[in-house]
């Protein structure tokens, strides 16, 4: 047994409810007693031989018939130990609450929220537990509990919080908002400033309509001037319940559905779900498919990237960046429609390997394009990091330091402009990327210049990458010999009887995969994206919780905004990433 | 009463003539910069509307024309229906003293006209000073009658702005006014005549090269344009002091901003690039022995260094970020003023010690 789980074990004996070490998935979980959480967790963060210093997730599972019915599951990961933990524990029906840890990871905040608005169950000592995926007034319950019906409750219509558009609208009068509507927004409640000395704060509601707010965002601004005094985000109106849609689909079916997560990286969300699928089963993946999936996946960063980089220099003002990256990324669009057919929602990897191959065409092609790359990047440099405005308007911005980053469970481009290598793609290699020579590039002071000269880095990286794993491609299939998983090739269904029922099976009842638990981790261009599946043995999942980069991000928002000033608003959301598809799920 | 009749009516035609080129050159602007922008950030730009998109501007203008006119709730009417005049008026009114062409004088009927200047008063560029400053004020009322927070933030965004780079604007034209002895705008060029090296920003005793730097910086920071808009930053105020507006109180303020890049490059070719004077001594055309003929080259040369500077509007627009608010103001008091201070200072001097003759 893993010498982790040894010591847990033997330091918390009426704690500790179960060890298990899952050896084939080299994953850790331990259940403990939920009246014990605060320690353990303590114990995990502070103890040197765990050091479990970043909070990866939290989320929670409904066993309807177990007497205690909710399982709160907390993803840990020990950066310096490079190892995860799995820390589950029950609540029953009656009394669903359990012990805030966000007192131990800052970051636990808007997870615990999640976990409280989609399951029903309550932290104590949360600071603010509101709803946060849901409507604030949403009094239908909670959606992922396995008695909410997939469909909903009701028709849209007739919810009240839902605004009518049949009826004429009530005149909007210059009334002010209800104190008490304001008071999550204000940093210090309403009565005690009062008394201090007379101040007006003014709360600026910035989206979920703005040009800056990368989709749906809407945060809310308590200013003092322009200075920003507090930030709050408001999440979830893109909520469209992937998670719940999911406990309804087959494991195929679901791979569209994480095409509209990222809806900019539809090829990485593919990427990680299939990933963890085949770990689920146990699935190995032919060479070819891995290198192909690798290039594709690099492929996709260059154009995540290259979506950032327009979308942020276009909101601090520099619009002709904007047109230039959309130029680089139309060429790889045309190589993924070449590739498979789509642009956006590519639905291109299959569990068990891709669906089409990469032709010698294709290869000639991302060569030119490999080529012509460099002087591109060259260009946007030019613009931007020769430029004083743009430094003067990205350096001292938004900083946070490694620690906090690391505290707020923050991942990716944003982690590593910290100064912090955390890359998943170098501690659990997967894809051919161990198979390549590639540096993970760091920022050295966390603000908003080291997150830009990361990831236009990483584009640079990236590229090495993609030439190197076209030099390497073997020949061979593209997709897994696995006939109990994988449906026959579309040309034999045609002709072939055998192959007509076999496919016919497969998508009628899909696969089974083994009981059991696993959470796997990819790098999308955001950051650490992960699928977290419990499979109880049927063709669907019992649970799939997406880790998603851009919602654990928004959690630091607030911690990031104050102290700046309105402009600089603009600049965080740029230097995030966010993309509110895969925030609100 | 027959001569005031004349003078009016010429007057009347003067005013015309000017307001309609304006106006025009207003709405191919807005045409130009979109098609220049796209060049450079290698698309086509607008290309439905006419032949490669030229009636676009038409197209645009009938648009905002049967727009429905919008009042948020809650606004102050008469402030919000106010400030858009308020805001093109000083825009539109400065053009009356500016030089388009030689100061010829034609008598016509007995009386005698100057066709290429509406008014030659001798305090020009003061008044155009005093009338632009007045066009703050749309844009200060327009933020604040909107009864909306966007726009009020970029009206006092505006307000701050204004202020301290119309200061620069003034303090930059100083040098100007000290070699050229006068504030009549006529004056000013007319002693710029006779070759480039003649001009104010290369000229003896001191060039006036750091106050045209001072002087376009704080242009550019006057008109609200990249990469000082501010007042309208798209991406953080959505569209700043003019979030509210619809229709043709839109129109209005668009205009106002178009018309006040041609009024501030009318004065930097007048001031500082010689006005309508060629860059040689006299012009091709006289010296081909039409004299008759010359003032056709030197409107036209006037019109090409407002172009030029029109061209250098839209290019800071595809190429710059916007500045931040506090970096905004520090630019503006920490490192323009000292500049422009210590051009006055070191212009006096040279103009003292090299006394015109």
């Amino acid at each position: 047994m893993h010498p982790l789980l040894e010591t847990l074990k033997a330091k918390f004996l009426d704690a500790v409810l179960s060890a298990n070490e899952d050896r084939p998935r080299a994953e850790l979980s331990v259940r403990v007693a939920a009246d014990r959480i605060l320690d353990v967790a303590t114990f995990l963060h502070d103890d040197p031989t765990a050091a479990f210093d970043h909070i990866t997730d939290i989320c929670s599972a409904d066993y309807p018939e177990d007497p205690d019915r909710f399982e709160v599951i907390y993803h840990l990961l020990s950066l310096p130990h490079r190892t995860r933990i799995r820390i589950k524990a029950r609540v029953p029906e009656e009394d669903p609450s359990i012990a805030s840890v966000t007192g131990i990871w800052k970051g636990a905040n808007f997870m615990e929220r999640e976990v409280y608005d989609l399951m029903g169950i309550r932290f104590t000592g949360h600071p603010d537990l509101r709803r946060i995926l849901m409507p604030e007034d949403y009094d239908e319950g909670h959606p992922l509990r396995k008695d909410f019906p997939t469909e909903g409750r009701g028709w849209r219509s007739q919810f009240e919080f839902i605004p009518r558009l049949d009826e004429p609208a009530s005149a909007m009068t210059e009334g002010e908002v209800p104190e008490d509507e304001k008071r999550a927004f204000l940093s210090v409640d309403g009565a005690s400033r009062a008394t201090a000395y007379r101040k007006e704060e003014l709360l600026l509601n910035m989206g979920p309509q703005h040009p800056a707010t990368h989709g749906v965002l809407r945060v809310v601004l308590e200013l003092d001037g322009e200075r920003i005094v507090k930030a709050t985000p408001d999440l979830g109106y893109l909520h469209r319940g992937v998670e719940k849609l999911s406990e309804g689909l087959a494991y195929m079916q679901i791979i569209p559905h994480t095409d509209r997560l990222d809806y900019i990286c539809s090829m990485t969300n593919n990427y990680a779900y299939v990933r963890a699928v085949e770990k689920l089963l146990g699935l190995t993946v032919p060479e070819r498919a891995e290198y192909i999936r690798t290039i594709v996946a690099e492929m996709q960063r260059i154009i995540g990237h290259l979506f950032w980089l327009g979308t942020q220099a276009l909101d601090i003002g520099a619009m002709t960046v904007f047109f230039w990256t959309f130029r680089e990324r139309e060429v790889l669009l045309d190589l993924f429609e070449a590739l498979c057919g789509a642009r956006l929602t590519l639905n291109y990897y299959r569990i068990g390997g891709v669906d089409s191959d990469f032709t010698p065409d294709l290869v000639s092609r991302t060569h030119a394009f490999l080529d012509t790359f460099p002087d591109h990047i060259r260009e946007y440099d030019e613009l931007l990091q020769a430029n004083r405005i743009w430094i003067a308007r990205t350096t001292k911005v938004a900083v946070i330091s490694a620690a906090d980053a690391i505290n707020f469970g923050l991942t990716g481009p944003v982690l590593r402009g910290s100064g912090v290598a955390y890359d998943v793609r170098k501690l659990e290699p997967y894809g051919a990327y161990d198979k390549v020579e590639w540096e993970v590039p760091v920022g050295k002071n966390g603000d908003t210049y080291d997150r830009y000269w990361v990831r236009m880095e990483e584009m640079r990286q990236s590229c090495r990458i993609i030439r190197q794993c076209l030099a390497q491609m073997p020949e061979g299939p593209i997709i897994a010999d696995a006939p109990q998983i994988i449906p026959p090739p579309k040309e034999k269904v045609m002709r072939d009887m055998e192959s007509l029922i076999h496919h016919f099976i497969i998508f009628t009842q899909g696969f089974k995969p083994p009981k059991g638990e696993t959470y796997c981790a990819t790098e999308a261009p955001k950051g650490e994206l992960g699928f977290f599946i419990i499979s109880d043995g049927s063709p669907r999942p019992y649970r799939l919780k997406i880790r998603a980069p851009s919602f654990v991000h928004m959690g630091a928002f607030d911690h990031m905004a104050r102290g700046y000033l309105i402009s600089d608003i603009i600049t965080i959301f740029g230097t995030y990433d966010i993309v509110m598809g895969e925030c609100d799920r | 009463m027959f001569e005031l009749g004349v003078k009016v009516a010429f007057s009347l035609a003067q005013i015309g003539v000017v307001f309609g080129i304006v106006l025009l050159t207003v709405m191919f602007l807005t045409l130009a910069e979109r098609k220049v922008i796209a060049w450079m950030q290698d698309r086509m730009g607008p290309m439905e509307v006419g032949p490669y998109g030229i009636l676009q501007p038409i197209a645009d203008g009938l648009k905002l024309f049967f727009k429905e006119d919008i009042v948020p709730a809650g606004a102050n009417r008469f402030l919000f229906s106010l400030a858009p005049i308020l805001a093109l008026v000083p825009a539109l009114i400065g053009f009356a003293v500016i030089p388009f062409g030689p100061n010829l004088t034609v008598e016509l009927f007995g009386i005698q006209f100057k066709p290429f200047v509406i008014s030659d008063v001798n305090i020009g560029i003061l008044y155009i000073l005093a009338f632009t400053s007045i066009g703050a004020y749309g844009i200060i009322l327009g933020g604040w009658a909107s009864n909306s927070k966007y726009s009020l933030l970029g009206g006092l965004r505006a307000a701050a702005q204004v202020i301290s780079y119309e200061l620069n604007v003034g303090l930059a034209i100083v040098g100007v006014l000290l070699l050229a002895g006068s504030l009549s705008l006529v004056k000013i060029t007319e002693a710029q005549a006779g070759g480039f090296w003649h001009w104010y920003i290369f000229a003896f005793p001191f060039p006036q090269i750091f106050a045209f730097v001072v002087y376009v910086i704080s242009a550019v920071a006057e008109t609200n344009r990249v990469p000082f808009d501010l007042p309208e930053a798209e991406s953080e105020l959505v569209a700043g002091f003019f979030t509210e507006y619809s229709g043709m109180r839109f129109a209005f303020f668009f205009i106002a901003e178009y018309a006040n890049m041609i009024l501030v490059s009318c004065i930097a070719a007048a001031l500082f690039l010689g006005g309508w004077n060629a860059p040689y001594p006299g012009t091709l055309i006289g010296h081909l022995g039409f004299p008759h003929f010359a003032w056709i080259e030197q409107v036209v040369w006037f019109a090409a260094k407002v172009y030029c500077f029109l061209f250098l509007f839209f290019w800071l627009r595809a190429t710059l970020p916007r500045l931040r608010y506090d970096q905004l103001m520090r630019f503006g008091w920490k490192v323009m003023l000292p500049i422009a201070l210590g051009n006055i200072l070191v212009t006096s001097i040279a103009a003292y010690l090299f006394p015109k003759s």
